[in-house]
């Protein structure tokens, strides 16, 4: 409210004023800026009066005696600074005197600042990156659902057919009385349903391959 | 950078001073403070407008500092750092006082009035003025501290840290925790309100009103 008063009773022509006009007299302008606005100042009253203003208040300033503190205060401080350097200086000297795993320890614990949320961002990452990969893996079989359901249908059709094959196999075998030819039947068997697996596995590969590579 | 410092460049940079320190030599610690002292006493002195506080605000400061030495890192930023912890401590120290100064129902002490003169009066003796010159200078420089104790604190802020500690407009902002154009701008207030105050008129009036009232 005050300063809208006193801006009231100054009325500021040029917004360059309130602003630049205090950066120009404490040299805080870049050289390129300074020269612009110097120019400026030869065409706005408003700013060339804004600056003479702060120069005279600077100059002020500058006049008023320099403060120090006391001799009790400046003598305590290097008391004290004594004190801090020996308690320093002997903590240093007993961290020298540890045994390394102690010091070692000692790190650990001085620098878990920085070390723990740096796990925890590696760890997040690798979430992250696994994640990815498990969503990756899942869109071969959605990334079009037709062929998706066409390579399930097969997948499962074929369990079937194994299936089928394995109680037929059983029945086979339960029905013979010689046993060369249970034997036979059973090595038939496994050899045909392991080739039939492998067949399963290479439909099912191919199947996904598919439905990735549609559009 | 080392800003609102007194430091000719043979001298140790603050970084180095520090890195003395925490290696064990007090001496460096004891450098630091000469190279701070009338920055840093001048800007409490400023803002809380008491010698005797700014003089325990100035103490306080540098123990704190001293204490967290060991884990600071220079970056070039320790006047910053250090001009950001006695603003703090002496906001602190002026919100405590409004307390007790409302609890007591006690009017706002100004020691700008007793405290100042006598500073004043040390500060301007300068042997090739007249004695009436002196008087006259000791007097416009009472003026002006009693001028600048009533401005708001956020402008009186501003013109400590600028004048004071010697900082730039972005430190200032920096260690606000404002904007570059709300420090410009409080200063520019406070310029209009302190040459108010003493009944300056302004730069662009002056050639209408003639002569005008100003520091001898």
């Amino acid at each position: 409210m005050k300063d809208r008063e006193i801006l009231l009773h100054n009325p500021q022509p040029c917004l360059r004023a309130e602003t630049e006009a205090a950066l120009y007299v404490a040299g805080d302008m870049t050289e390129r800026a300074a020269g612009e606005y110097a120019r400026h100042l030869e065409v706005c009253p408003a700013c060339a009066a804004a600056v003479a203003e702060e120069r005279e208040v600077a100059a002020w300033m500058r006049a008023l005696p320099a403060e120090r503190p006391t001799a009790a205060t400046l003598s305590a401080l290097s008391a004290a600074a004594v004190r801090f350097a020996g308690e320093l200086q002997a903590r240093r000297l007993q961290t020298i005197r540890q045994p390394w795993h102690v010091r070692v320890r000692r790190w650990i614990e001085a620098e878990r600042a920085w070390w723990e949320p740096a796990l925890g961002w590696t760890f997040g990452v690798l979430i992250l990156l696994a994640s990815a990969q498990v969503l990756r893996d899942t869109s071969l079989t959605t990334a079009n659902p037709e062929v998706a359901e066409v390579a399930v249908a097969s997948t499962q059709a074929w369990d079937y057919e194994l299936e089928a094959l394995g109680e037929w196999g059983s029945e086979v075998r339960y029905r013979s009385d010689s046993p060369s030819e249970r034997e036979w039947s059973d090595t038939r068997d496994e050899a045909l349903s392991a080739q039939l697996a492998t067949l399963r596995d290479n439909i099912r590969t191919l199947s996904l391959a598919m439905a990735s590579d549609s559009p | 950078m080392d800003f609102g410092a007194v430091r000719t460049p043979s001298e140790p940079s603050d970084g180095e001073l520090i890195a003395q320190f925490v290696d064990g030599r007090a001496a460096a610690f004891d450098a630091l403070v000469r190279r701070y002292e009338t920055t840093l006493s001048g800007f409490l002195r400023r803002m809380v407008r008491d010698h005797a506080l700014a003089d325990d605000l100035f103490q306080e400061t540098f123990l704190r500092v001293m204490r967290s030495l060991p884990t600071y890192r220079e970056e070039g930023r320790f006047g910053s750092w250090l001009f950001g912890i006695a603003r703090n401590l002496a906001l602190d120290a002026l919100r405590r006082r409004r307390f007790e100064q409302e609890l007591f129902r006690r009017p706002l002490q100004n020691t700008a009035s007793d405290g100042t003169d006598s500073a004043l009066i040390e500060g301007v003796t300068d042997s090739r003025l007249a004695p009436d010159a002196l008087a006259e200078r000791a007097e416009w420089g009472a003026r002006l501290e009693a001028a600048i104790a009533e401005l708001p604190e956020e402008q009186r802020e501003v013109l400590a840290l600028r004048y004071d500690a010697g900082l730039t407009f972005r430190q200032i902002a920096e260690i606000t925790g404002s904007s570059i154009n709300t420090a410009l701008g409080r200063m520019r207030y406070a310029t209009i309100a302190l040459r108010k105050k003493l009944g300056v008129v302004r730069a662009e009036d002056q050639a209408d009103e003639g002569p005008r009232d100003s520091p001898p």
